[in-house]
């Protein structure tokens, strides 16, 4: 204290005066003490993301607001749906949204039927493609945000060209081989597809059109530097596909496809009867 | 049907008119070529039956199936990898580039692998099927030696990017070994991830190794015992340590020369819970200790505008400062730099106005000082938030480790269902910690800004020289880590209070 008032007023002066020709060195002046916040607020961000990627992980299926999408484009049409990409700023992850065909629908029926669903999908990791949000526009059609996948298995078997495999540091080539892919590789996905239907079921879900077409794969695909390191960059594009089970959400008038169907429905739909729902 | 089309790689009945209903109710089935196994074959039959009750259920098929898959387990040296057609927008104009491009030659032919158009709807649309999420292919670019769907999932999708990698880096450590994945560690350094994202890329890792486990994993489980299964593990989560933190992380370490038992995953968790408990009381203390130095060094703040703040000329001055601050710190952006002259301007207005209170001011100080031991206390808060954030770092290893055992003891265990509910409680009961911890921040920040803002308006000034020299004492103390902080909480509520 006594060392500061026996400064002379000049030197306080130039103080002054260095103070305001460099005002950098007034961080610490009033308020806006953005730099010393830069911490503490990342801090809290840091943790608010980290629950928001922890909410997502843990929560429910969420209401939709139509509104609040913007629809980038049209990618598919079905009997049951329009399927369109869309991002949603209120969800961070990129997603497809499903505009459901057949009017009106009962949004909480809905909602409860997916919860119960990602709740198992949650607990099993099960194979079903994750629903995010649902909701319904103002005419009353109901609105699916899913999670994105790569395509869809149909597509996948129709164009893998080739399968390749290495032996003794050589890298070998399937061409046109009779399976789409490796036969472990296709029992793998059997087993998850099948373990998906029986999570499926056990939430009292009966899909009614499982077929390659429904179901959705994203591929592991590779890291430019893996690739270097391992030397095979051109060789190989993946080297497996992650498959999901889709088209489960609104499966309750569904009578499948073709020669996809069980005989007892062919045998009615020949008889011009009701479609049976028969799982 | 689907197993059909996957081993096959036809559609049921392909080219046949989709009503002809009559070859499926005659009793015929699809046709299995050669290479199908017996025992799929018979699975086949058995779920082709006519009568839906001799249908097997979905237990049974998944059983089956993972008998098969245990008589066809996959060589992990020879793995194998696919490749898809490549889309040709207008094979006469785009393959010229293309084609000379040498990458772009398929490896096995020496011709360039553009053989077919890729067509992703052709086969939906005598479905009248509806399909969820196909992503459009993109044509051909130049400069890019593979365009399929893979590379526009990579560039439009970047978000999945940590995910999908995560689960590559399971295979690549799986197929190659350890050395690669050395290799990839320390010639790539990008491949490191910031440490927030650890917790949410090890939670897919652990899905991922689920689904192996449950396939792969679980067989060599019953092969091979207990032992290699962890080895194993260890060796793998303890790579992706490696990779995610970008350091060696001590992970949990069974030793490999004992037998693990359900009691030790039991004991270890105790262990770990324990150790998490500390370190929540850590971290709460730490952050309490920021939260009372950032109220010192806001309270010499506070101090040093209102010192400042005695009259209204004087908050002019103060205002020219802060233009001049947030111009250097580009907050405002201003069409013109703010000129020195404005201060000086409301230095003089001040003076002219009340020429005793510049006087004081000047002669005091008290702002310059005050400065100062806001430098002292801000350093003291930033010291025990880094120390908050080094415990926070540490946490998320034991967090990972947490994680870890959730997985791997309801495998040992046998899937049990209240043991997964217990650590899903614990969990949630953390986050729930967490949130509360960066709400404390906040309101601290809110608080100060509202006390701020009071002390201005009422242009209350308690810098006396008793109080002045009060608070740098303060301040020396919290500098020292010596005070007790219930009197600094308490005094500071009483001249708040006041």
């Amino acid at each position: 204290m006594a060392g500061t008032r026996n400064r002379s007023i000049l030197e306080l002066e130039e103080e002054l005066e260095s103070h305001v020709t460099t005002p950098r060195q007034l961080t610490y002046y009033g308020s806006a003490p953005t730099e010393l916040w830069t911490e503490p607020a990342n801090l809290a961000e840091d943790l608010q993301d980290q629950l928001v990627l922890e909410e997502e992980r843990f929560s429910q299926v969420r209401l939709l607001d139509p509104e609040d999408l913007s629809l980038l484009k049209e990618i598919a049409e079905g009997g049951q749906a329009h399927v369109f990409l869309a991002a949603c700023e209120k969800f961070s992850t990129p997603g497809v949204v499903k505009r459901l065909k057949g009017g009106r629908i009962d949004l909480s029926q809905l909602r409860r039927r997916m919860d119960k669903v990602m709740e198992i999908v949650r607990k099993n990791s099960s194979a079903i493609c994750r629903v995010m949000a649902v909701g319904e526009d103002k005419m009353g059609n109901g609105w699916i945000l899913m999670e994105r996948m790569g395509c869809d298995l149909r597509n996948l078997i129709n164009n893998v060209q080739y399968v390749g495999y290495v032996e003794d540091g050589q890298m070998h080539y399937v061409e046109d081989p009779q399976m789409p892919f490796e036969y472990s590789d296709t029992i793998k996905m059997m087993i998850d597809i099948a373990r998906g239907m029986e999570d499926l079921h056990s939430c009292g879900l009966i899909h009614r059109d499982l077929k390659a077409s429904n179901v959705l794969v994203t591929p592991l695909s590779l890291n430019s530097c893996l690739g270097e390191v391992i030397g095979l960059k051109e060789a190989f594009q993946s080297l497996y596909f992650y498959v999901k089970i889709g088209d489960y959400e609104s499966s309750d008038h569904v009578e499948g496809t073709g020669f996809f169907r069980p005989p007892e429905v062919l045998q009615a739909l020949k008889e011009k009867k009701k479609s049976c729902m028969v799982p | 049907m689907l197993c059909y089309e996957l081993l096959t790689r036809l559609l049921p009945f392909q080219g046949e008119p989709l009503s002809n209903y009559d070859r499926v109710l005659g009793g015929e089935r699809p046709k299995l070529p050669a290479h199908v196994t017996s025992r799929m074959r018979d699975l086949l039959d058995l779920c082709w039956q006519t009568e839906p009750q001799k249908r097997p259920g979905w237990k049974v098929i998944v059983k089956s199936l993972e008998d098969e898959f245990k008589s066809h387990l996959p060589s992990v040296r020879n793995p194998h990898f696919y490749r898809c057609k490549e889309k040709v927008e207008e094979p006469s104009k785009e393959s010229g580039p293309d084609s000379a491009d040498p990458k772009n030659v398929s490896p096995s032919t020496g011709s360039p692998a553009t053989s077919a158009e890729f067509c992703p709807d052709i086969e939906h649309q005598h479905l009248e099927s509806s399909s969820t999420g196909v992503l459009e292919m993109q044509g051909p670019r130049t400069g890019h030696t593979t365009y399929h769907g893979l590379h526009i999932i990579s560039e439009e999708m970047p978000e999945l990017n940590p995910h999908s990698f995560m689960r590559l880096w399971y295979k690549v450590v799986s197929m190659y070994g350890n050395e690669v994945a050395q290799r990839v560690i320390t010639e790539h350094k990008e491949i490191r991830f910031a440490p927030r994202y650890i917790v949410s890329m090890m939670r897919n890792l652990i899905e991922v190794l689920k689904k192996h486990a449950l396939g792969k994993l679980a067989i060599i489980w019953d092969e091979m015992g207990a032992k290699t299964v962890i080895t194993s593990l260890e060796e793998q989560i303890s790579f992706q340590e490696k990779c995610v933190s970008g350091k060696v992380v001590v992970l949990w370490k069974a030793d490999a020369e004992r037998d693990i038992t359900i009691e030790d995953l039991w004991e270890e968790l105790n262990d770990f819970s324990m150790k998490l408990e500390n370190m929540d009381m850590t971290i709460h203390s730490q952050i309490h200790e920021f939260i009372i130095a950032f109220d010192a060094a806001v309270k010499q703040d506070i101090a040093l505008e209102c010192s400042v703040a005695q009259s209204p000329a004087a908050l002019e001055v103060w205002e020219a400062v802060i233009k001049h601050v947030n111009f250097n710190r580009n907050l405002d952006k201003p069409q013109q730099k703010p000129s020195g002259g404005d201060v000086q301007g409301a230095l003089s207005a001040w003076q002219a106005q009340s020429p005793a209170g510049y006087q004081e001011w000047k002669e005091n100080r008290m702002g310059g000082f005050a400065q100062k031991a806001t430098k002292e206390a801000w350093k003291v808060a930033k010291k025990a938030l880094q120390q908050v954030e080094n415990i926070m770092e540490e946490q998320t290893v034991f967090r990972l480790k947490l994680d870890f055992i959730a997985w791997i003891f309801p495998l040992l265990a046998g899937f049990l269902s209240d043991w997964e509910d217990l650590v899903d409680k614990y969990l949630m009961e953390f986050q729930n910690r967490h949130l509360h911890q960066s709400s404390q921040v906040k309101e601290t920040y809110d608080r100060w800004v509202v006390h701020r803002k009071q002390h201005i308006l009422n242009g209350e000034d308690d810098m006396s020289d008793e109080r002045f020299a009060e608070m740098v004492e303060i301040t020396k103390k919290a500098n020292n880590r010596s005070l007790s902080l219930e009197i600094l909480v308490g005094g500071w509520n009483d001249s708040r209070e006041e």
